[in-house]
């Protein structure tokens, strides 16, 4: 093979060298400016022709041109165009520089094809190292991406340390399915599961009004993900762009690229960033006076007030100093032929809460290697360990979690430990200095992400170019969830208490996938490339969660087995994909691109799991000026594009299922049903959207603009359907409506001020998405939160996804209720629009850059606000900013309208501007070196500045973790926190 | 050149060809699924089933007999938790009862998926490579389980009626047009059941009967119930022929659900923990004040807490204590209720035979002799009144009143309370 291949290069070279009766002829090599290297396959094309050819193997290009003279235009992607003049035969030997407008960024097109923006079709973000994790210290890569580009809403659920956010592209695209994107890290699928780590035993907060176990503050597990190994992260926000993923991009797609060596001497960086972790905002109390305190608490309660006793236990919990530490080394470099970069993080933090915090550790390998000149091998390996304290939050019924207790907790009460360390108990139910000390709620996370991809260039002339890619990935990790209630807590001494619960979790997790495309790329002599791509792909999941449940504990052991009562759950779940794809990519002489594309899915998760579903692609865009139209002299990009494309979401693992459930009676072991109907027919949820906008760029694309505007349909939408109970069953999985979002998008981009030691570049998106239930085949229905009382989703015909409604009193059902159906709409989760505003300052070897983030509009319900109502012990209790007529407090306003029947109270704006990071650095070049050395020290915060008019620590917050409709309802949880970090990194 | 395009269609083949295998479906992991059970049961799936419908029609039963008990006054719900125990579902000024909410809807969800369970039973059984006389052990436990189902829940949803025939998920049949011929339907059920266990043979284990002749005893008990209901005392005493009636048994004699504490069996949800909160469930004072000096069922029933526990304007001191552990059995049926049936049953023909019947009654109560006339009405009058304390939270009251027109006798205690006559068609029956 491998001789026959030479064989064929070799031959090929002679076989396309031709000569007609051409004036002149201009041959010559195509390099980078800055490395020097050959660039293979950029495009030579003689200005106003049709005539082109690209460079060849080694950088090489001829040229023949049809008069004595003419213009000569140098293209690659992702470089700046060049344009030489010749007027005879000779050799012209050029470089081309990489190009800074955004115009020339390279983003993905298709499962094994890229473009630059300048001919894409799409609007896809792209978010680069340096807006990651080069301006401030980052958590996780989701907190990393929050507000740094449009069309997505990404949302952290809780201030709990090791991550937790839901990403949404483009509004909500599902009512009971994961909204969640699909994330691709070198060529990786991986998995982003939110595990449960069983503290529900302790909370019940899936008892009451919500049997949802997501309620226990979980993070997801893109937080293992090391923000300092990424390069650049691309987002397909929808079906558009992400068709060629099939079945699984319904939530959009986010590629992810690590770093890679570059050839040439080692490089090596080593940075060190220590800073501190403050509350964003802390609460206060109520303002007690000797009147409510004695209303509230009684006599005893005055006597601790007028004696100067109160204690405020919130400012015990949370008006605490954090530290955090993130250590990286990366090692890079390599030869022509092999490429490597070594890349380590340590990262250590404590949260704001005692005993919470976050550690993490991960390693990551590239190679790349040469292995012929027809077949090169890159290979990423990354391992993380991770343990995550994320304490004791969010809601529950059995006062137990620190933030439910806490509203619940009195001033007047003594809740310190005594001499010996014996901690009273807490009138709330459980005393919350002593939870918050004893409790330990530990994720720990052990996981390898491996990838491989070969190319392998099968032939190439100067018209044709055909390579067969090939990609592999395994993504495995552990969770272990670690959850320790000790026997001797003070809520846990009543004999008929569970007396000590103990959580062992362990889940293990092996997603797998293996892509092989064959990509041709044919030049034609008229300056026509066309790129065709056709391959396949399978993806494998495998998820285990076994949950061992110990209460009873014996004595103060940490073993499962020193327990009364052990109760063991598992929960596996698998799936295979199997996607066909074929795409067809045309460039008509850089003036019209046309992509079609079609995959043919089938997956496990269908009813049907041989049925082939298709999800085809067809986008076209226009480059104007160079099609000689240009409405003035100043643009010099045009681009109208449109776009469209299919996917889909699966039905749920269990839909098709009458799954039977274990149970136990005398001596003998029984089955019985579930509540859920199986249905065998069930289909996949199917995305179809429709994107169209322009890029306009003015001044030599000094200043870009991008107008997008979107139709993003959902149909066959998954609903449960509650079904006759006589049936023996209450709900059933069913395909039975349709959604729609409406958004649109538009970003701009400037280089202000660009000269030799002093550069403005400046940047705005602003987005907003619009949902509506076109079509329901069931009932309206409530869904998410706990009770139409206290705020709810309505699924309902003609109306957002996203609406939240509510009950309503007698009084003002008329005005509040016109359709009588008993439910008033309190707000929309949806925000009105979202903007951000970027900007990055340098000034000789100073560098200032920040990020401001604003959402406007979308609503929360807040039901933390009324259980502190229902202690009466509400920070703003006492103010009377809310009764019209002035008369009541807001505690009881707030009150007395929900006992009358009104939701309204809890459902309050959440609108936020913040100013998401900032960072000043001043870099030293060391003397000694060549001049790439240097050391630079710095100075970044995040969410320095957060304004907002939300009654509680952050309108960031989910009670229901990520990936659920109904992510914005709060009840009391881990507050947020802003950062301030120093920088040192020496580059050498 | 022909070569190579040889060679890379080859390697593109080989890669479609890879993965263009036929993609089978994945079995649940998690657990069996009904539809594994459908064809080639083996007896020991058999069993899973049985036991699994002997189990599951435990789910939930405290949603039937505390609603009817609290209809009836036998006791109140004083937990002060949910606002419905004393509002909605004491007609508190005249509330009628939520066709979406769970006084409705969790007991008739849950007595209809054992209903489900058995028809799975069923189905399992008839194509199972077994006996005809194994087939017919099935067959006449899960008829029987079945009716007993559909009899809780038409006592509830009386004149609303109930679906008879409920084989099909899919294609669910019509309901009955009322109580009577509701009534028709599961007597016709409970005599097939009983054909089939007069020619079987068990090749299970049963918590509820050790034989198919036990068992039909059982079966014979509740069609015993099903002709009272329909005020035919030849039939009952007929059934009651049949039955485990036994007039020198022991009262508690009978059918019961087993329950246990390991992990996945059932705690008995009627016991109630006299010391805790959550547990108020407060028997009416007029129990205590309508009762003859001196029935131990009285004091054996209920619990002096020693403090009135007062909720929503009502009251009580004793909290009902049927069950002295949460591991304690609950009858389905039993022999004191057969008692009063064949009381019942003879009321008019033969006046002698149920004052004897009464008396052994009264006299496990610790009670002498009845005293009262013998006449119909009188005999009516003491039959209700020891059915009272008796069944006593055993789901009975409610129902007495109604078939014989009493339902004013039951003792309301804030103005503007009423009395249900019947629970509403869950909403989402359509």
């Amino acid at each position: 093979m491998k001789h026959f291949l030479r064989f064929c290069f070799i031959g090929a070279f002679f076989l396309f060298t031709y000569s007609l009766s051409a004036q002149i002829t201009v041959s010559g090599t195509v390099k980078d400016a800055s490395t020097n290297e050959t660039l293979i396959g950029a495009t030579v094309l003689v200005k106003g022709t049709a005539l082109g050819t690209v460079t060849d193997i080694n950088g090489k290009y001829s040229i023949e041109l049809p008069g004595s003279s003419g213009t000569l235009v140098y293209s690659f992607i992702g470089y700046e165009t060049l344009s030489k003049d010749v007027s005879s035969s000779s050799t012209m030997d050029v470089v081309l520089n990489l190009s800074s407008s955004s115009l020339d960024e390279v983003i993905v097109n298709g499962f094994a094809t890229t473009v630059t923006r300048r001919n894409s079709a799409n609007a896809v973000a792209r978010v680069s190292a340096k807006e990651l994790t080069e301006v401030v210290n980052q958590q996780t890569m989701e907190g990393a991406l929050q507000g740094q580009f449009a069309g997505a809403e990404i949302k952290s659920a809780s201030g709990a340390p090791g991550g937790g956010f839901s990403v949404k592209m483009r509004g909500v695209t599902s009512v009971f399915g994961n909204q969640q994107p699909l994330y691709i890290l070198d060529g990786v699928f991986l998995n982003n599961s939110t595990i449960s780590s069983g503290v529900n035993t302790v909370s019940e907060a899936a008892g009451g009004g919500n049997t949802s176990t997501n309620q226990d503050d979980a993070s997801n597990r893109i937080a293992d993900i090391d923000p300092e190994d990424i390069e650049s992260v691309e987002v397909l926000k929808g079906a558009s762009a992400a068709a060629i993923y099939g079945s699984r991009a319904a939530g959009g797609v986010v590629i992810i690229t690590t770093k890679r060596g570059k050839a040439g001497k080692a490089r090596v960086s080593l940075s060190q960033t220590i800073g501190t972790i403050r509350p964003i905002s802390l609460l206060g109390t109520r303002d007690w006076n000797a009147e409510n305190v004695e209303a509230t608490g009684g006599p005893d309660a005055l006597a601790v007030f007028n004696a100067g006793g109160l204690n405020d236990y919130e400012s015990e919990l949370f008006d605490n100093t954090g530290t955090n530490s993130t250590s990286r080394l990366t090692i890079s470099g390599g030869t022509d032929k092999t490429k490597y970069m070594f890349g380590a993080t340590y990262k250590n933090e404590n949260g704001i809460v005692e005993n919470t915090g976050y550690e993490k550790a991960s390693f990551r390998l590239n190679l790349d290697q040469n292995v012929t000149d027809w077949f090169d091998v890159s290979l990423s390996m990354n391992y993380v360990d991770s343990e995550a304290d994320r304490g004791f939050f969010n809601n529950g019924n059995t006062n137990t979690t620190v933030g439910y207790a806490l509203a619940f907790t009195y001033p007047w009460e003594d809740l310190f430990a005594d001499a010996n360390g014996v901690y009273p108990a807490g009138g709330a139910g459980s005393n919350v200095l002593e939870t918050v000390n004893t409790v330990t709620n530990r994720e720990n996370v052990d996981r390898f992400i491996g990838g491989l991809t070969a190319n392998f260039n099968l032939f190439r002339n100067e018209k044709n170019n055909v390579k067969f890619q090939t990609r592999a990935g395994m993504d495995t990790y552990t969770l272990k969830n670690t959850g320790i209630f000790p026997q001797s807590l003070t809520f846990y001494q009543d004999p008929s208490s569970l007396r000590g619960v103990l959580l062992a979790g362990n889940t293990t997790s092996q997603n797998t996938n293996m892509q092989g495309f064959l990509i041709w790329s044919h030049y034609s002599s008229s300056g026509i490339t066309f790129t065709t791509s056709a391959g396949a792909s399978r993806e494998d999941g495998n998820l285990d969660n076994n949950l061992v449940t110990a209460t009873g504990l014996i004595g103060s052991q940490t073993n499962v087995d020193q327990a009364d009562n052990v109760g063991v759950n598992q929960t596996k779940s698998s799936f295979v994909n199997h996607g066909y794809v074929i795409q067809e990519e045309i460039n008509y002489q850089e003036k019209i691109f046309l992509t079609l594309g079609v995959r043919a899915d089938k997956s496990t998760n269908n009813g049907d799991s041989d049925e082939l579903f298709f999800y085809p692609k067809a986008n076209v865009a226009f480059n104007l000026p160079e099609l000689g139209i240009s409405p003035s002299g100043r643009v010099s990009t045009l681009k109208p594009r449109i776009a469209y494309g299919e996917s889909q979401r699966p039905p749920v693992f269990s839909a098709r299922f009458n799954t039977l459930n274990p149970t136990f009676i005398g001596q003998n072991s029984g089955v019985l049903t579930a509540g859920i109907l199986g249905n065998p027919d069930i289909l996949p949820e199917r995305q179809k959207e429709l994107e169209f906008g322009a890029d306009v760029g003015i001044n030599n694309d000094n200043i870009v603009v991008g107008i997008t505007y979107y139709i993003k349909t959902i149909e066959d939408l998954l609903l449960r359907d509650q079904i006759e109970p006589s049936s023996g069953f209450t709900t059933q999985w069913v395909n039975a409506g349709t959604l729609q979002n409406k958004g649109l998008e538009i970003t701009a981009d400037a280089g202000v001020i660009k000269k030799e030691n002093f550069s403005w570049s400046t940047g705005i998106n602003w987005w907003m998405n619009r949902s509506e239930i076109t079509e329901l085949n069931v009932d309206p229905f409530n869904t998410g939160g706990f009770a139409a009382s206290l705020g709810q989703f309505r699924i309902e015909e003609g109306k957002p996804a996203t609406q939240l409604v509510g009950t309503v009193s007698a009084d003002d059902a008329a005005e509040l209720d016109p359709d009588g159906d008993g439910f008033a709409v309190y707000g929309d989760a949806e925000p009105d629009f979202q903007m951000n505003w970027r900007n990055s300052i340098n000034y000789e070897n100073w560098s200032l850059d920040f990020l401001f983030h604003w959402k406007e509009g979308g609503d929360n319900i807040n039901l933390s606000t009324l259980l502190y109502d229902l202690a009466g012990t509400t920070w703003d209790y006492d103010d009377t900013t809310l009764d019209p007529s002035g008369a009541m407090v807001n505690g009881d306003y707030r009150t007395s309208e929900w006992f009358a029947g009104n939701a309204a109270p809890w459902i309050e704006d959440a609108s936020y501007i913040r100013l998401r990071q900032i960072g000043l650095y001043r870099k030293f070049p060391l003397s000694w070196s060549d001049g790439t050395a240097n050391l630079s020290l710095g100075i970044s915060a995040t969410n320095l500045i957060n304004i907002f008019d939300y009654n509680s620590y952050d309108p960031e917050v989910s009670n229901f973790g990520g990936n659920v409709l109904a992510n914005n309802v709060e009840v009391t949880p881990f507050p947020s926190s802003k950062r301030l970090n120093f920088h040192i990194k020496a580059n050498f | 050149m022909n070569k190579l395009h040889n060679n890379i269609l080859i390697v593109f083949a080989l890669v479609i060809g890879l993965s263009a295998c036929e993609l089978d479906p994945i079995a649940d992991p998690n657990g069996p699924t009904a539809e594994s059970f459908e064809t080639g049961a083996e007896l020991s799936d058999l069993q899973l089933l049985v036991a699994g419908l002997e189990s599951v029609i435990r789910n939930d039963m405290e949603f039937h007999y505390e609603t009817v008990s609290i209809v009836a006054r036998e006791y109140y719900d004083l937990n002060n938790i949910d606002p419905r125990y004393t509002g909605e579902l004491l007609g508190a000024q005249g509330a009628v009862l939520d066709n979406n909410g769970f006084l409705t809807t969790r007991s008739y969800s849950a007595r209809h998926r054992s209903i489900r369970n058995g028809h799975i039973l069923i189905n399992a059984a008839t194509n199972a490579e077994i006996s005809e006389a194994q087939r017919n052990g099935y067959f006449g436990l899960a008829k029987t389980i079945q009716a007993f189902e559909m009899l809780l829940e038409l006592n509830r949803q009386y004149e609303n009626g109930i679906r008879l025939d409920t084989s099909d998920p899919f294609n669910l049949g019509p309901f009955s047009s009322n109580y009577q011929s509701g009534l028709t339907g599961i007597k016709a059920l409970l005599d097939e059941a009983n054909t089939n266990l007069g020619s079987a043979e068990f090749a299970f284990v049963s918590t509820l009967a050790d034989s198919p002749a036990e068992f039909a005893q059982f079966n014979r008990a509740l069609a015993a119930r099903v002709a009272t209901y329909q005020n035919d005392p030849a039939a009952a005493m007929s059934a009651l022929n049949d039955s485990f009636l036994n007039l020198s048994g022991a009262m508690s004699d009978g059918v019961y659900h087993q329950f246990g504490l390991s992990g996945n069996d059932q705690p008995n949800p009627l016991f109630y923990i006299p010391t805790a909160d959550v547990d108020r469930y407060m028997v009416h004072p007029s129990f205590f004040d309508d009762a003859e000096a001196g029935d131990t069922r009285v004091t054996n029933k209920t619990t002096d807490l020693g403090t009135t526990i007062s909720a929503d304007d009502l009251e009580g001191q004793f909290q009902i204590s049927l069950y002295a552990s949460n591991t304690d059995p609950v009858p389905l049926i039993r022999n004191e209720e057969l008692i009063l049936i064949y009381a019942e049953a003879a009321m008019m023909s033969d006046p002698t035979g149920a004052v004897n019947a009464i008396n052994v009654v009264r006299n496990a109560a610790g009670l002498g002799d009845y005293t009262g006339g013998t006449d119909a009405q009188s005999l009516e009058d003491e039959i209700l009144h020891q059915r009272r304390y008796s069944l006593l939270g055993e789901g009975h009251r409610w129902v007495d009143l109604r078939r014989f027109d009493r339902l004013n006798e039951i003792p309301l205690d804030r103005a503007g309370d009423t009395v249900h006559i019947q629970f509403p068609r869950p909403v989402a029956e359509g």
